[in-house]
């Protein structure tokens, strides 16, 4: 019995020492905003599509469903210190689906803090949980070191993907994305798989990521579904890859 | 219909001057900078429209690249539009970036090498253009030093359409080569078409009106303060692989530049409105009304939650 118990407890170490998903649950959490209009962009129709079908892929495949938050319920004040740490940052892999732009993306409530999330507001990802955030919002990740406004964001994130240039609001790229993770590709390969599907000549998928000499994340899988790097911080360089859907 | 006035005036602006401007209901200032006349006496007065179905060499091609490139192969095939996504998984997408610097290849040695390697596999004989682009990284080092890597290279086969272009996720082959410039990858979204009739396309002008009214439509970008329309063209809309498209229609094609608050450069995007005054199908598919959850406040106290906390 105590053999077991010492076995367990090794095996758990050796799981916490790798990461396991921090908690060990391997979780999700969306939001999404179909009605942008009281921040200022034009409503969209599949912004809940994208998110939501996402969320409910992972879901069905284990992963415990933190939160499902859309239109009203989705504030910009969960992706920052403190209160990522009661959200953003308590889940494995999260998606924010409405718009963006250069080095920030948006919401469509004003109420808690405001409409947008810039990379100067200082946003800490990773140093709870977050592993992978994925921004389905236009040129979040600009080329020409743009997305370098990001750097700081990684406390611990493995990857951010979004898109380099514009993109558009296709209702089932989540769905690609999330089936492409849970069949064992790696995330990069999902990310742009997802936007080859749904996306065409003009749009640039594109995905940043921090290392170090001992970790880079950009062969991750999701948990449970291939090899995951160790947090990549502090992390000695950032790149950021790009892929065209010509 | 105030704003449909406003954009008519816009219209007759655009005729005589080439230029005019209105703002957009979101702050957003629209101006075209073509002749408007002179391009709707340009364009063809009817366009033909084709019905679809299923491409029927995917699966072939499918096992065709299976066979080629062994175990690590892996991908789609959608039965609803016959596509077919097939990939060496263990090469493409999959190389991280390094100062290793790979081959450097000419634009017509891409064009010449993706075009073999899609009549290999069954490219249709059909009418297509060309494109090639460059997959790359950006690596920022700690020490602050900017070094670009290539990664890959993406050879795209377009379908055209009685000389038209073929916009959107279909309607094209596309070939994944890799940092070495070997085929690691393939797209087909190639479906079968046969012409149902020649119909009437719409007044410019009342397309151009839509555009005003929404300068953005899908496209999922914030911010934008004002946008260019410096041109239009036709073409027609494929959708992707996994969505149903039973007509294949023709499109206004509008070249927009959006500028954004806060950025030197301007976005370039194109947005895409039907061409006919009868629609056969929507334009892109559309989504579903999705639940969301709600919404309640979680402790943040204690430091890191533990398991089932937050049940």
């Amino acid at each position: 019995m105590s053999r077991t118990v010492s076995v367990t407890l090794v095996l758990l170490a050796a799981l916490a020492m790798a990461g396991w998903a921090q908690d060990g649950i391997l979780e999700v959490g969306i939001e999404w905003i179909n009605v942008c209009s009281p921040c200022g962009n034009a409503n969209l129709g599949c912004r809940d599509d994208v998110a939501v079908n996402f969320y409910n892929a992972l879901v069905a495949d284990g992963y415990v469903g933190r939160f499902n938050f859309g239109n009203e319920w989705a504030w910009e004040r969960d992706f920052k210190e403190p209160w990522d740490s009661t959200w953003i940052d308590t889940v494995d892999i999260a998606m924010h689906a409405d718009h963006g732009n250069s080095c920030r993306f948006a919401f469509g409530e004003t109420s808690h803090e405001d409409c947008r999330l810039r990379a100067t507001d200082g946003p800490r990802w990773g140093n709870l949980d977050l592993e992978w955030l994925i921004l389905d919002d236009c040129s979040v990740l600009k080329p020409n070191f743009e997305w370098t406004c990001w750097e700081d964001a990684f406390r611990g994130l493995h990857l951010i993907c979004s898109f380099g240039a514009t993109a558009h609001d296709s209702c089932s790229r989540g769905t690609h994305f999330a089936n492409k993770l849970i069949d064992g590709w790696t995330v990069v390969q999902a990310w742009f798989y997802a936007a080859e599907q749904t996306e065409g000549a003009g749009t640039i998928a594109s995905v940043m990521g921090a290392g170090n000499s001992s970790d880079d994340p950009y062969n991750d899988h999701i948990w449970g579904h291939g090899s995951v790097c160790s947090d990549p911080y502090p992390a000695t360089y950032y790149w950021c890859t790009f892929h065209h859907c010509n | 219909m105030k704003s449909l006035r406003i954009v008519l005036l816009v219209g007759c602006a655009v005729g005589l001057l080439g230029v005019g401007s209105v703002t957009q209901r979101f702050g957003i200032d629209v101006s075209v900078e073509f002749n408007l006349d002179q391009m709707e006496r340009a364009l063809t007065r009817e366009l033909r429209v084709f019905e679809a179905y299923a491409d029927d060499k995917g699966s072939w091609v499918y096992d065709a690249l299976r066979s080629r490139w062994g175990e690590k192969t892996d991908g789609d095939i959608a039965r609803i539009s016959g596509g077919v996504f097939v990939g060496d998984m263990g090469r493409l997408w999959s190389t991280a970036p390094t100062r290793v610097e790979p081959k450097r290849f000419s634009t017509d040695a891409l064009r010449e090498m993706g075009v073999q390697f899609a009549f290999e596999y069954g490219m249709p004989e059909e009418r297509y253009e060309v494109s090639t682009a460059t997959d790359r990284a950006e690596l920022m080092t700690e020490k602050g030093e900017r070094t670009n890597v290539l990664l890959g290279f993406n050879v795209t086969l377009r379908r055209t359409l009685d000389q038209l272009a073929t916009v959107g996720p279909g309607g094209r082959v596309k070939v994944f080569l890799d940092a070495a410039g070997e085929p690691a990858g393939y797209l087909r979204v190639w479906r079968g078409v046969e012409a149902i009739g020649n119909f009437p396309r719409r007044m410019l002008e009342e397309a151009l009106a839509e555009l005003v009214e929404d300068p953005l439509g899908p496209v999922i970008a914030s911010d934008v303060v004002s946008v260019r329309v410096t041109g239009v063209r036709l073409a027609y809309y494929e959708r992707g692989m996994f969505d149903a498209q039973q007509f294949i229609q023709p499109v206004f094609a509008f070249t927009c530049l959006a500028k954004v608050e806060g950025a030197r450069e301007e976005l370039a995007y194109e947005r895409y409105l039907f061409a006919l005054e009868k629609q056969f199908e929507p334009l892109l598919p559309t989504g579903d009304r999705l639940p969301s959850e709600k919404r309640f406040e979680r402790p943040r106290e204690g430091g890191p939650k533990t398991p089932g906390q937050d049940e």
